[in-house]
Parts: C-alpha cells; sequence; structure tokens
C-alpha cells in the first residue's frame, strides 16, 4: 500500500514542440501516452539526441521529486490557487543563456534512471547533490566528495534554471501540483529520512502548518494564524492541544510528516466534519482513515468515500 | 529553491535561539500567503530584525524571503521587491571577512611596539599569515607633506629590514592631520625569521622602525571570556541603544522611532530571541525620551555608561581629546567565531580612534555611510583609568589585502587624557571579552 492509493489517475496536456501532448500521472508514476518508451528518448537525448520537452518535464518531476522548495511554492489548500501560464516558462527559458543552461542542466541530469521502491516514479540518480541545499549536518545532502565549488554565476544560473523547472511542474495544473507536493513529502515521511528531518525542522514546521492551519479553520473555525504544528516522530498519529477561548483560542499540534502524503495531499484532511489524522488502508474511490471528531476526542476509524475530484485538484471525500 | 551556497555559512552561534527564528519567520511567511492577505513587509522586516540580532545567517533569512516572493508571484498576488538590507546584501555592500576557522587558522602573533621615540609612532606590529601589518602615525617633514593625494608621497617609501631585504608596502585606513599620517603600513612578505626589524623609509630618511624581536604577549591578553548575559534579542536592542548614542555624537539622525522599537520587540519576542519580562525594550525606550525622541521610559533604567556618553554630548564646552599615538598590541580571545587585536589608539582634533584587526566578522560595510553609524553585530566599550565609559562606532573599515580587515573605531567621547589602561569590554551575540590592557603613549 502506498500513499497514491487514495488519489485517481490526472492527466494533463503540455507543450511539445509545434504541438501539445498528454501527460498522465497515475499511481504514483507519470507516463506519456504519446511516448511510450520515455527512458529510451532520455538516453537518446543525453547522447545528443533531440529530447521533446515533454520527455524532458518527466526527467524534470524525478529530479524535483524530493525537493522542499516544491512546497514553499505549491498550493496549502483547495482554495489556494496556484497558477503558472506556459507562456511565462517559455520566456523565462528564453531568457537563458542557452548553451550554459544545457550544460549546467546536463552536468546534474544523467541518463541513468532508477525506479525508486517508495514512490514508483522515475528518480534522476545524478540530481540529488545538485539538486539540494547543503546544510551543516545533512550527510545525503553534501557535496559529492572531491567535486569543486561551483562559481557564483554558474550558481546563480543554476538556481534559476531549478526555478523555472519548478513552474514548469506547477503549470502542470493543481491536480499535479498536490500530486508533486505528495510524492515530495513521501520522500521525506520515510524512516530512513529522520535525520535529515531533524535537521531541517524548521522548514518542515512551517510547511506542516501551512497546510494544515487551513485545515483546522475548516473543521474548528479557528484562526490558521493562532495554529502551529511540529513534526512528530516515533510511534503514533501524534498529538493536538486546543488551548484558550475566543481570540485567544490556539492549537498546537505535532503530526508525523507523512501526514501530507498520505492525508492532505489526497484531500482526506477534513472529511464530513473529522480531521483525519492517519490513513489505515488507502485506496481509491474509498479508503479507512483514523478520524477526530473533536481536538479532545479519541480517533476512530472511519470508511471514506470519494465523492468526485475537484476543480482545485483535491479529490473530495465522504463519510 | 534549493541551492548549494544557501547553508554554506556558519550558522550564527546563538544555542537553539537560531532555530526558534527560522521557524518563526517561516511561519510568517506562511501567515502572509493565507486569505486575507498579508503583507511580505512584515516578513521582510522581521528578517531584517532576526539577522541583525545574529539570531538567524542571513542567507536562511534571504533564502525565506526569495521563496516567499515566488510564491506570491505565482499567486498573482504583489510582491515588494525591496527585501531589506540585511536579507539580500543588496542595498548596502556587506562582507565578511572570513577564511576564519575558530580554533584552527594560524594565530596572528602580535607584537608591542618598542618604547616611543621622537617622530612616528607605531601602535603595534601584527604578523598574519602573509605579511604583516603596521597600524602607525607617520610624520613626515613639513616639505614633503600633505599633498593633494597621499598616494605620490606614500609610493615614495621602501620598506626594508635588518638584513637587507625590501619589501612591498601597502596603506590602507590613510588619514592626515598636517603632516601626520596615520593608517596601516602593510609589509609583505612574512619577514625570515632571521629579520631582527623592519623599517620604513622615505627618500629623507628613515621614519620608522619596528622590533622584530619582541616576545609577543603570551598569544591572547588575559581576558574574561564569559556567555553573553543577555539573549541575542536584548543584544540588538542594546546596540540601537548604542547606534542612537553615536548618532547623537555625530550629530545626525539616528533613524529610530516609537514604531520601528515597537516592531523589532514584536518579532524578538514572537521570534523566542528576548523574554516579555525583559527590561531592553523600557531601557531603549527611556534613553529615546531623554534624547528627544518620541518614546517613553523610567529614565533610571539608563545605565549610568550611556549616560556618560549623553552627558558630554550634552555639554556646550566639552573637553578637547588628548593628542597623541598610542601603542596597545593585543590579540583579543575568540569571540562568537570572529577575532580581533587591538593595536592602538589615534587621538586629536578629530577625536580619539582606536584601531583593531578583525577576522570572521559578519556584515561589515565597506565604509560607513553618512547617516546613522552602521550595527556590525558587536559592541565595543573603553573604561579610562579614571572610570570614564567611552562607547565606540566603527568609523572606517578597511580591507588589507588578506581575509582580514582594518576597523578605525571611533571613540565616543573622545580620550581626555592619556590614560595609562583602557578596560575592553566586546560584546557579541553570545559571548563577552573584558580585558584590562595598557596603554604607552
Amino acid at each position: 500500500m502506498s500513499w497514491f492509493d487514495s488519489l485517481p489517475a490526472a492527466e494533463a496536456t503540455v507543450p511539445c514542440g509545434t504541438g501539445t501532448h498528454a501527460v498522465r500521472w497515475e499511481a504514483g508514476q507519470l507516463t506519456l501516452p504519446a511516448h511510450p518508451d520515455a527512458e529510451a528518448e532520455l538516453v537518446l537525448g543525453a547522447l545528443g539526441g533531440d529530447k521533446p520537452a515533454c520527455v524532458t518535464l518527466i526527467e524534470t518531476w524525478a529530479s524535483h521529486a524530493d525537493d522542499l522548495a516544491v512546497l514553499t511554492a505549491g498550493p496549502r489548500c483547495a482554495a489556494d490557487r496556484v497558477s503558472v501560464d506556459w507562456a511565462e516558462v517559455a520566456e523565462l527559458r528564453a531568457q537563458l543563456p542557452a548553451g550554459r543552461a544545457q550544460a549546467i542542466q546536463g552536468s546534474q541530469v544523467r541518463t541513468a534512471f532508477i525506479r525508486t521502491t517508495g514512490g514508483g516514479h522515475f528518480r534522476s540518480a545524478g540530481t540529488q547533490a545538485a539538486s539540494s541545499f547543503a546544510r551543516p549536518g545533512s550527510s545525503a545532502r553534501a557535496r559529492p566528495a572531491g567535486s569543486l565549488p561551483i562559481p557564483a554565476r554558474a550558481d546563480l544560473l543554476q538556481r534559476q534554471l531549478q526555478q523555472i523547472e519548478l513552474l514548469e511542474l506547477l503549470a502542470l495544473g493543481p491536480e499535479f501540483q498536490f500530486r508533486l507536493a505528495g510524492t515530495v513529502t513521501a520522500a521525506w515521511a520515510g524512516p530512513d529520512r529522520a535525520e535529515d528531518r531533524d535537521s531541517r525542522r524548521p522548514e518542515l514546521s512551517g510547511v506542516l502548518t501551512g497546510r494544515f492551519a487551513p485545515a483546522a479553520q475548516e473543521w474548528l473555525g479557528v484562526d490558521p494564524d493562532t495554529v502551529t504544528v511540529t513534526p512528530h516522530e516515533g510511534p503514533g498519529w501524534g498529538s493536538l492541544e486546543l488551548s484558550g477561548a475566543g481570540r485567544s483560542r490556539r492549537l498546537r499540534a505535532a503530526l508525523p510528516f507523512g501526514w501530507l502524503s498520505d492525508v492532505w495531499a489526497c484531500g482526506l484532511a477534513v472529511v464530513d466534519e473529522h480531521l483525519v489524522v492517519a490513513v489505515e488502508e488507502p485506496g481509491y474511490p474509498r479508503a479507512r482513515v483514523l478520524a477526530l471528531a473533536a481536538p479532545d476526542a479519541e480517533p476512530v476509524s472511519l470508511q471514506v468515500n470519494a465523492a468526485g475530484s475537484a476543480t482545485s485538484g483535491l479529490v473530495a471525500w465522504t463519510l | 529553491m534549493h541551492s548549494e551556497s544557501v547553508h554554506s555559512e556558519p550558522l550564527p552561534a546563538t544555542g537553539g535561539y537560531g532555530e526558534r527564528a527560522e521557524t518563526y519567520l517561516r511561519l510568517l511567511a506562511e501567515a502572509v500567503l493565507r486569505p486575507p492577505d498579508g503583507h511580505a513587509d512584515e516578513v521582510y522586516r522581521a528578517a531584517d530584525t532576526l539577522v541583525a540580532a545574529g539570531a538567524l545567517a542571513d542567507q536562511i533569512a534571504g533564502q525565506i524571503v526569495a521563496d516567499l516572493q515566488l510564491a506570491l508571484r505565482i499567486r498573482h498576488r504583489p510582491y515588494p521587491r525591496q527585501p531589506g538590507i540585511r536579507a539580500t546584501g543588496t542595498t548596502t555592500r556587506l562582507r565578511r571577512f572570513g577564511g576564519f576557522h575558530p580554533g584552527q587558522s594560524p594565530p596572528w602573533r602580535v607584537l608591542p611596539a618598542s618604547p616611543a621615540t621622537a617622530g612616528s609612532r607605531l601602535m603595534a606590529l601584527i604578523v598574519t599569515t602573509n605579511r604583516v601589518l603596521a597600524p602607525a602615525t607617520l610624520y613626515f617633514p613639513a616639505a614633503l607633506g600633505p599633498q593633494e593625494s597621499d598616494i605620490p608621497l606614500l609610493t615614495s617609501l621602501t620598506g626594508t629590514d635588518d638584513l637587507g631585504t625590501g619589501y612591498g608596502l601597502g596603506f590602507a585606513g590613510s588619514r592626515w592631520a598636517g603632516s601626520a599620517w596615520t593608517g596601516t603600513v602593510m609589509f609583505h612578505p612574512v619577514p625570515p625569521a632571521a629579520a631582527r626589524w623592519l623599517a620604513i623609509s622615505s627618500p629623507n630618511g628613515q621614519l620608522l622602525r619596528a622590533d622584530l624581536t619582541a616576545a609577543p604577549r603570551g598569544g591572547v591578553a588575559p581576558g574574561i571570556v564569559l556567555d553573553a548575559a543577555e539573549s541575542p534579542g536584548e543584544r540588538l536592542l542594546t546596540r540601537q541603544a548604542e547606534a542612537m548614542l553615536a548618532a547623537l555624537a555625530f550629530g545626525v539622525p539616528s533613524g529610530h522611532n516609537r514604531a520601528s522599537l515597537t516592531g523589532a520587540v514584536a518579532t524578538l519576542e514572537g521570534a523566542g530571541v528576548l523574554s516579555p519580562l525583559s527590561p531592553a525594550p523600557a531601557r531603549l525606550a527611556a534613553l529615546g525620551q531623554l534624547l528627544g525622541l518620541p518614546m517613553e521610559g523610567p529614565s533610571h533604567e539608563v545605565p549610568a555608561r550611556w549616560t556618560d556618553v549623553m552627558a558630554y554630548y550634552g555639554r556646550r564646552r566639552r573637553l578637547p581629546p588628548v593628542t597623541g599615538t598610542a601603542a596597545i598590541g593585543a590579540a583579543l580571545p575568540e569571540l562568537d567565531g570572529a577575532r580581533f587585536a587591538i593595536a592602538g589608539v589615534h587621538s586629536g582634533g578629530a577625536g580619539t580612534f582606536l584601531h583593531v584587526l578583525v577576522q570572521g566578522l559578519t556584515g561589515m560595510a565597506l565604509r560607513r555611510p553618512s547617516g546613522p553609524p552602521v550595527d556590525v553585530g558587536f559592541s565595543l566599550w573603553l573604561r579610562d583609568d579614571a572610570g570614564g565609559w567611552h562607547l565606540t562606532t566603527v568609523e572606517d573599515v578597511s580591507p588589507v589585502g588578506g581575509p582580514e580587515g582594518l576597523l578605525r573605531l571611533a571613540v565616543l567621547p573622545p580620550l581626555g587624557h592619556a590614560t595609562a589602561t583602557l578596560k575592553v569590554q566586546l560584546t557579541g551575540s553570545a559571548q563577552q571579552i573584558t580585558a584590562t590592557l595598557p596603554v604607552r603613549w
């Protein structure tokens, strides 16, 4: 069972050459119906052949599959509309010095694609170190030993390129935005990433709070600015504490980072006045969740049913 | 966005304050993104305040601001492009006198100056890894100087040692008073171990000789290093008070007002880097009130050293500064990942100035711009042998060709007599050094 089992397939069209092609997300994987052997095209592209834009997009998705910038930019809730125009992305790409951008991109992204065991998405083996923050204490994110520091100009160009890539992914539309966010949070939620999470606690607190606060508002009518969430590590679903009254009412929560992929990204945060704190059996159109009817209540196991995919990009559910 | 460079600088040494400050700023950015539309300016101001307090690395603050700008842009919401001074480093030119790894970098050798002789006066000889720095006052024959530009005169000088070796000379922080030049002479390369002295000569003869055989003063000056008693928030407010005193001394507006103080206090308290019970905000407000700013606070909260400074500049007739150059030559223990060597003092009609070599200091403007004094993240107070307190503020910063920088600190009020000792109290974000140093005029 995987977090994405609670999500239906999604499809979008992207510019490719002089036309458009369909991009399909299903069961955690991005596929291109118009390019049945995308991996072979990627290999040919790396060897100097033409690489169709939508094939490159798969590569880009893989390279941002654990990029927290996806979460700082992407939507927080169904009402939070993020819209990026393909024309804007094309314009930004056109502003890049072509040769340099390609050189940097080429050095980051290798064709040795592997399927990750957890997410089932494409991942570029050569991308992780180059596309990540190097925070002290995060061994998984350190620059490879012996590599040279990137000169400042190349670094700036690389950041521009990464931002453009992120905008391209967001241009896929709300359904893909939530699915990409789910992919990123699932990548960070694994037991093998506990050290990484510990070294990025402020960032993860912001990401959790930014998404949980609107859900808490919908559930309790609490002011979202008074909600804080810290990452929960260890057994159990976490904790909730509502204190104060009236305007001084505050909600403090501790939730596993995986709540974002399992619950929030699948549209399950609040179902019929229940706050979902965990997913027991993911599934679509039917799933079993652990939910709270009130902050001081014990969580109960509930079956929820999909009520269709809203235009906001998030699936709607009912009891 | 992701970038390897973002977290490559050392984080401020402020214990758990850094995590609290970062979390606060990230939650503030989240609040701005929620409807009803918040103001990004609030995040920019908070970022500046937390960086100024030393609670948050400017690279992290800059990244949070950049992330927020992108998030607002793709929501088609306005995002002001004026992200503050510290968060981006674009409004003023800031640099780090870097390359310093606390406890690892080769130590400087700080040699005390020889006894004073008639004419030129050396403050100290500081041997770094690749050069020798000699802050000094050089007296030129009246026929030679000063000129419109000091460059032709200084380029006529030569550097030699007793072995006959010639040295390249460089000059930093030049100031003329009549025919006397005060600044730092840089010798390079480092002299061989057998050399006994260095000399600076003009075409008319030797101007200065510096003894290389004097024993360094046991590494660093004996001083007391303590964890700073104040939180980063209190330190920032104290430095703001010092900036207000310096503005009084320079006769420029301090740029502080009730709204800026209230905003800074709210940010510092919200980020957990200032206790709501701290007396620092009231102390700063009381000082502001005494200085005629629209603030109110209990006057008994104002520390005695602040009133020493105010009393001097409140006088209609002030005592003239003592005239002369004094040698100190003492390296201080490391402070918050930076190191300092006090070279000496030069005093005259323009005021009293302390010359300090520094390495590993962040947020340093290359020159003090006109207007309010620049906060460089530390406080340095002096106490003379008569018990008078003197605030110092950065008047000038001179790169000296390596990772070090030379600070020329204005001493406020100037020294009124040739004090025999100076008690130096240097306070950073997390640590404080107190050392009593002999001063030889």
